[in-house]
């Protein structure tokens, strides 16, 4: 298999590979288990996948794996908003924790997943969240932009 | 002086009445420290609206460059916000020690804001 030098696939190359090494480390007890991250094996998983998208890449010429300039111009577009959407985000979360803190507002049990952090899976825990609101901003406004046309 | 009527102008207006109505609310029924926040943010965009109405539209129309300064600063600074977010959320799952979102949560604004702010500094410096 030939092999060709960009970026990109070094990058995701060793990604998945230390997701990899974390997820065995885990499973084999050589780190402890904090009782609250996700299993070695989801690790191991999503280290395959990341290392499968690195190899990939590696055989993707530059030009072809490198995005064009319209491309790159509508990533840019699209992170500047996605940027202000998360930092609108964030900003409510942090006023919902000081509201809720203060125990002057209470919504009931609506926004329970927001409400006992203590009670919270790591799935629903706020950095994921924001993480999930990213990427579904990301997403929503690439569309959007792509079928706006005209970046 | 001649004030700008257009509807860009009044929606403006229009927002920061309503933040400082929702600020006067909170103030008096939830939080008087949310409530004084939202209410000195309508008033500063208020002044900011006053200012911007004095001026002619063509004033503040963004130039070819200046947008893709933007981006640029944007682009870099969302990859460096979730850089951190994914961090932080690594180390609440990994490690022993729980960082709470209380305190992290002004972390992760200050440093969006901030990296935005530097960065288009830094991209409008060095030009192409």
């Amino acid at each position: 298999m030939k092999l060709i030098n960009n970026k990109r696939y070094l990058v995701f190359v060793m990604l998945g590979l230390v997701n990899i090494l974390i997820g065995l480390a885990e499973m084999l007890k050589i780190i402890p288990y904090s009782g609250k991250a996700t299993p070695g094996v989801s690790m191991i998983g999503s280290g395959i996948f990341v290392l499968a998208i690195g190899l990939y890449l590696s055989r993707t010429r530059e030009s072809k794996a490198m995005p064009d300039e319209r491309t790159k111009k509508r990533d840019m577009k699209v992170h500047s908003g996605a940027l202000g959407i998360v930092l609108a985000y964030v900003t409510l979360l942090a006023l919902m924790d000081g509201l809720w803190s203060s125990n002057t507002i209470n919504l009931g049990g609506f926004f329970l997943i927001f409400n006992h952090p203590g009670d919270m899976s790591v799935l629903f825990s706020r950095y994921m969240s924001i993480i999930f609101v990213a990427i579904v901003s990301v997403v929503v406004l690439t569309v959007y932009l792509d079928k706006k046309g005209d970046v | 002086m001649k004030m700008r009527t257009d509807k860009d102008i009044l929606k403006f207006f229009a927002a920061s009445m309503g933040m400082v109505l929702v600020g006067v609310l909170l103030f008096v029924y939830v939080s008087p420290f949310i409530g004084g926040g939202l209410i000195l943010g309508g008033l500063i965009l208020t002044v900011m609206g006053l200012y911007v109405a004095s001026k002619p539209k063509e004033e503040f129309v963004q130039d070819e460059r200046s947008k893709r300064v933007m981006d640029k600063a944007g682009h870099h600074a969302f990859w460096i916000m979730m850089d951190i977010v994914i961090v932080l959320s690594l180390i609440n799952q990994f490690s022993l020690y729980a960082v709470e979102f209380k305190s992290a949560s002004t972390l992760i604004l200050f440093i969006g804001i901030y990296s935005f702010l530097i960065l288009k500094w830094y991209y409008n410096k060095k030009g192409e």
